[in-house]
């Protein structure tokens, strides 16, 4: 497959279905390298389950399945044997943040490169530092980082399962309304950690949050009912929308 | 108006609140009056020589109950070192694959199993076991405390994992860690404490079994140091000195079920300093 150098992730005719519900219908979408590309739409409109096909944590809940394709870096996902392989070079973070139980700050970040095999010492410390100073949490926990994740707060356990995520150092880092539980101070720190991010990491970032999709994009991506209404520059299709049906929801009609 | 119902309130909260106190004092006072009885009949023949040396023969003072105090410590532990793994793959396999035939065959065998009354279980290991092998021994007794102790762990290892919520396993997999090291690395690591406490729990529970161990472990009068032999328990002893026309057996009696307290309080206050510390 042909893909131009600067396109990251691109779907072709992707519908996803739970059982025989199609909730994603036939979406050609391509996101471009280290940029970030919103999805928006109203609630069940398929952009959470559309960003879950593109690191296969789709196919993870029972009598999930796909049909047309998706390419990374131009290799067809859907065509590799193992989905493991996939998952360490697009991450993700989820709706609620997710600190795993009973593990310190320390051992958060390193869970995904320990359980690969890392036990250099050293390295496993110097990346601890480097993912949450990327993440933009180190100056807060860097004088308790072997107490719980748990005990943080809710924004930063966010910043911490964002630290984690890079931890493995992902190309792609998908991002399923990562700020819809937190405070706006706590939103705040995480939009301008992205906007930080541009021209390093390319990030997909489903939102409910307009303006959030606004401030923090290059691209934005409209669905609704399961299909992509609208795609391009976040500027053109916030401000002179081709769909009847965008402008209708950008500008507060529904959803 | 507001007056009113603001009196309507406080008469609730009275009446609730008696009512709290009375049900938390119905609940204490059997554990005082067990706890006393145990006391007053069993600190008598708490000596030193209780906790060291064999039961004198009837109708002479002295002695202890040191083999089954010994018996009653190696057959627990036998039964948590052989039920806990099991007991916690199981709750695995029925909170990770519900949908699963083998997970459902599981949960339903659980269900049953842990509704049986212990005796039955006794009677169950002594046709399969003590009359295959030939006769009782410690192993027919781990065997059936394990049948108690198995179905009890591994639901309640099922309600540890079943509260961790999803996107946990999920965020694992996202790391690109596969489901196994999800499942044992973050998961089971996660909850060990819940896991721990409630194996502890466990324990409390079949320390104090009699019913099934009649059928399996029997009793004996020296120490269990064989698989293949009979062996004593406190629970058995206490069962059979209880039984007797002897004083210094029924006191040795109430000093053994004593120490069951004992060891059923310490594994509750471990229960509780293991909450703040796992």
């Amino acid at each position: 497959m042909t893909t131009t150098p600067s396109i990251e992730l691109e779907t072709k005719n992707l519908c996803a279905f739970f059982g025989t519900f199609k909730a994603v219908s036939d979406v050609s979408l391509s996101i471009i390298s280290n940029q970030v590309t919103s999805l928006i739409g109203p609630s069940g409109c398929g952009k959470s389950t559309f960003l879950r096909c593109l690191n296969r944590m789709h196919e993870e809940i029972e009598g999930a399945s796909i049909s047309g394709k998706v390419f990374f870096k131009g290799k067809s996902i859907y065509d590799m044997h193992d989905p493991i392989e996939i998952r360490k070079h697009i991450g993700m973070v989820f709706q609620k943040p997710t600190p795993f139980p009973s593990m310190s700050i320390f051992d958060n970040v390193i869970a995904g490169v320990r359980l690969s095999g890392e036990r250099n010492k050293k390295v496993l410390a110097e990346l601890v530092e480097r993912s949450l100073r990327e993440a933009a949490l180190w100056e807060e926990v860097k004088d308790k980082l072997h107490t719980l994740g748990t005990d943080l707060s809710g924004g930063q356990q966010q910043r911490l399962c964002i630290a984690r995520a890079l931890a493995v150092a992902p190309p792609v880092l998908l991002m399923d309304e990562p700020t819809s539980a937190l405070d706006p101070i706590s939103t705040a720190k995480i939009e301008e950690w992205l906007v930080g991010m541009k021209g390093k990491l390319t990030v997909v970032i489903v939102t409910h949050n307009m303006q959030q999709a606004a401030r923090v994009s290059d691209q934005t991506a409209f669905f609704l009912s399961g299909e992509l209404v609208e795609s391009g520059n976040t500027g053109v299709v916030f401000t002179v929308p081709k769909d009847k049906r965008t402008e209708s929801y950008i500008t507060g009609r529904f959803g | 108006m507001m007056l009113n119902t603001f009196r309507v309130r406080k008469t609730k909260n009275i009446v609730a609140i008696t009512l709290m106190g009375v049900t938390a004092t119905l609940a204490c006072i059997p554990i005082f009056l067990i706890l006393f009885k145990c006391l007053e009949l069993g600190l008598p023949a708490m000596t030193l020589q209780f906790f060291t040396e064999l039961p004198k023969p009837a109708g002479e003072s002295g002695g202890g109950l040191a083999h089954s105090i010994l018996g009653t410590l190696t057959i627990v532990t036998l039964t948590t070192i052989a039920s806990v793994p099991v007991a916690v793959i199981l709750g695995l396999l029925t909170s990770e694959f519900p949908k699963r035939k083998t997970a459902r065959l599981a949960s339903l065998s659980l269900d049953v199993l842990s509704a049986i009354p212990s005796i039955l279980i006794g009677v169950f290991i002594y046709e399969f076991a003590v009359v295959a092998m030939g006769g009782f021994s410690m192993l027919a007794g781990v065997a059936a405390l394990a049948l108690i102790f198995i179905p009890i762990m591994a639901k309640s290892s099922h309600e540890i994992f079943s509260l961790v919520p999803r996107e946990i396993r999920e965020s694992g997999m996202a790391l690109g860690l596969s489901r196994s090291r999800v499942l044992v690395s973050i998961l089971l690591i996660g909850v060990r404490g819940g896991l721990l406490r409630s194996a502890l729990l466990c324990i409390a529970r079949v320390s104090g079994e009699s019913a099934p161990l009649l059928f399996t472990a029997l009793n004996a009068n020296y120490f269990g140091t064989s698989l293949f032999r009979p062996v004593s328990t406190l629970p058995v002893q206490i069962y059979t000195f209880a039984q007797t026309p002897f004083p210094a057996w029924q006191e040795a009696a109430w000093a053994g079920a004593l120490v069951l307290i004992g060891i059923s309080l310490s594994i509750q206050v471990m229960v509780r300093v293991v909450g703040s510390k796992v």
